[in-house]
C-alpha cells in the first residue's frame, strides 16, 4: 500500500493519531513519518497528535522513537536502509528478505499475489532436501516402532538411517 | 548474430521470437547495487572461471573493453539489456558460438541466463535455459530460500527468477485499435506487454514484447504455459484480423504494401522510424502470402542489422545522423538484392 502523504513510496509504518478524541489511523512510508515529526511540515500536525498525543511523549522522545524504529529497518548484513530500498526497489543482499520480510510480504503479495516459492531448487539443496525429509521419515517410523515395542524393527531402522548418515559423510 | 535467429521459425508469421532468461546471486556476496570493486570483481572471476571450464564452446567476451558502439549493437542484437551496456562496474559477458545463449555477470543481479531462439519455441529455449542453470548450480553456490526461492536483487523476479517472453508482430491489432484492448486483458492477468527493447520502450514497427510479471508462486511449467496461452490467442485474434483487412479492400492493402517494399528498396535515404514502419508493412505482406520476392529469414535479419548502433558498427567512420540514415538504405539493400 501506498503512503497517504506522498502517495509515492510504500508505506511501512501505521500511525494513529488522534483528532478531537476521534482515533484515526494513517499508513506512511519512513520518510513521512520521519520528516512529519522533525522538520514540522504542514503534516506535523498529525504526527504531533499521532506519537505524542496517543503515547504521551514529547517531540524529542518522539523523534527518537521514529529513530529507533528506523534503525530496526536497517539489514545487519549489507546496511542497506529499508528506506533505501523504497526508493530505488532493490535490495543490497540476499539477507535484506529476512531483514525485512515483515514489510516485504504485503509488498510481494502485491506484485506476485503469492509468498511462497513453488519453482525448482538448486541442484544441491534439493538432493540435501529429499535426504533431510527421507531421514525424518525414517526417525518417525523408528519412534513409532520403538513405542509400538518392535524392537527387531527399530534396530533396522536405526541401522538405515546410520548408513544414511554415513553415505553423506563420504 | 549467426542463423539461429533469423531463421524461421514456428508460428514466424506473428511471432519473431522466445526467450528465456533467469536471474541468479552468489550466496555470502552483496548483490550488484552493494558491491564494491574487489567484490564485483571477485563475482566476476568465480562466475567466469565456472563458465569458462564447463562451456567449452562460448565465447568469453571482455565487454569493459568495448566502445559504445559495439555496446549498443549487441543491444540492439538482444543479447545484452541497456542497463547492462551503461553499467561502470566489473562485468562479464559470455556468448555461445550459436550466440544464441548469453551469461551476462554483474547485471541487476551476478549472474543472468538468457536463451533466445526464432518464432513461437518457449518449451526448447526453456529447456536449453535449464541445462545451463542446472550445471551452473552444481558448481556455485545460489543464493536461496526455501519461501522466497531464488533471492534477486528486484522482489519482481524473486522465486523462480524467471522472465518469459515472445517477440511478436501484431500489425492488424495495432492498425485495427484492438491493441488497446489486449493490454488491458494482458495486465489483468499478470502479462506484461513492452516495446521492443523491454522496460519503457516504445513499439517500433509493430513489434511487442509480451512477458510474464509474476514469478513466485507458480512453477517454471505454469509460467510458460501462461505466457502460451495468451500469446496463442492473441496469435489467433491477429491472423483473423489480417483476413478480415484484407478482405475489406484488397487491393488498398496490396498497393499500400507494395508501395512500402518498393520504397524500402529503392529509397536513398532511411530514418529508423521510416524503416521500422516499411519493414513491419513488407513482413505482413509476405507473411499473408501477397509478397513474394523477399524470405522471413532476410526480413529478420534485416531488422536486427538496420538499427542504428549496428549500422555505425559496419562503417568504418563515425557517422553523423544523416550519413547513418543513407547508410541504413545501402545496407538493407544489399541484403534485398543478395
Amino acid at each position: 500500500m501506498l503512503c497517504q502523504k506522498c502517495q509515492k513510496r510504500v508505506a511501512s509504518y501505521l500511525v494513529t493519531q488522534i483528532i478531537n478524541n476521534e482515533e484515526k489511523k494513517v499508513y506512511l512510508c519512513g520518510e513521512c513519518a520521519y520528516l512529519g515529526n522533525s522538520l514540522n511540515m504542514n503534516f506535523s500536525n498529525i504526527f504531533d497528535d499521532l506519537v505524542s498525543n496517543v503515547i504521551g511523549f514529547d517531540d524529542n522522545t518522539a523523534r527518537k522513537y521514529v529513530e529507533n524504529v528506523e534503525q530496526q529497518n536497517i539489514c545487519s548484513k549489507c546496511g542497506m536502509n529499508y528506506k533505501e530500498f523504497e526508493k530505488i526497489g532493490k535490495f543490497g543482499c540476499e539477507s535484506c528478505y529476512e531483514s525485512f520480510q515483515e514489510m516485504l510480504i504485503p509488498i510481494i503479495k502485491r506484485l506476485q499475489k503469492n509468498t511462497n516459492h513453488l519453482g525448482k531448487y538448486p541442484s544441491k539443496l534439493k538432493e540435501k532436501l529429499v535426504f533431510d525429509k527421507e531421514k525424518e521419515k525414517l526417525k518417525e517410523k523408528l519412534k513409532e516402532a520403538i513405542e509400538k515395542e518392535h524392537y527387531e524393527l527399530a534396530a533396522e531402522i536405526r541401522d538405515m538411517i546410520r548408513e544414511m548418515e554415513g553415505g553423506k559423510l563420504k | 548474430m549467426k542463423e539461429v535467429i533469423y531463421n524461421e521459425g514456428p508460428e514466424s508469421d506473428v511471432i519473431i521470437s522466445s526467450r528465456v532468461r533467469l536471474a541468479r546471486n552468489l550466496r555470502d556476496f552483496p548483490f550488484p547495487l552493494k558491491m564494491d570493486l574487489k567484490q564485483s570483481e571477485e563475482v566476476l572471476n568465480r562466475v567466469k572461471n565456472v563458465l569458462v571450464d564447463m562451456f567449452e564452446n562460448y565465447e568469453f567476451v571482455d565487454i569493459e573493453k568495448l566502445n559504445k558502439t559495439d555496446l549498443f549493437s549487441m543491444v540492439e542484437m538482444h543479447l545484452i539489456s541497456p542497463e547492462f551496456a551503461l553499467s561502470k562496474k566489473p562485468k562479464g559477458l559470455l556468448l555461445s558460438n550459436s550466440e544464441n545463449i548469453s551469461i551476462m555477470i554483474n547485471e541487476e543481479d551476478h549472474i543472468r541466463i538468457q536463451v533466445l531462439d526464432s518464432g513461437f519455441q518457449l518449451e526448447n529455449v526453456w529447456n536449453t535455459c535449464l541445462n545451463v542453470d542446472n550445471s551452473l548450480d552444481n558448481k556455485l553456490d545460489i543464493a536461496f530460500s526455501e519461501k522466497f526461492g531464488y533471492l534477486t536483487s528486484c522482489p519482481t523476479n524473486v522465486g523462480t527468477g524467471m522472465r518469459v517472453s515472445n517477440m511478436l508482430h501484431l500489425p492488424a491489432l495495432v492498425i485495427s485499435g484492438y491493441i488497446n484492448k489486449i493490454l488491458n486483458v494482458c495486465s489483468k492477468l499478470g502479462i506484461a506487454v513492452r516495446g521492443l527493447y523491454g522496460e519503457n520502450s516504445k513499439a517500433y514497427g509493430n513489434m511487442f514484447q509480451i512477458s510474464n510479471q509474476i514469478t513466485l508462486g507458480l512453477d517454471e511449467n505454469e509460467i510458460i504455459n501462461n505466457v502460451k496461452n495468451i500469446v496463442n490467442h492473441i496469435i489467433k485474434q491477429e491472423r483473423i484480423l489480417r483476413r478480415e483487412l484484407y478482405k475489406q479492400n484488397p487491393i488498398a492493402m496490396e498497393d499500400k504494401l507494395f508501395r512500402s517494399f518498393g520504397i524500402f528498396s529503392n529509397a536513398k535515404v532511411l530514418t529508423s522510424e521510416e524503416a521500422f514502419k516499411l519493414i513491419s508493412d513488407i513482413r505482413l505482406g509476405v507473411d499473408m502470402g501477397l509478397i513474394n520476392d523477399i524470405e522471413i529469414d532476410k526480413i529478420n535479419k534485416i531488422i536486427l542489422v538496420m538499427q542504428s548502433a549496428n549500422v555505425q558498427r559496419l562503417s568504418e567512420e563515425k557517422l553523423s545522423i544523416d550519413e547513418i540514415n543513407i547508410k541504413r538504405a545501402e545496407i538493407v539493400q544489399k541484403i534485398i538484392k543478395n
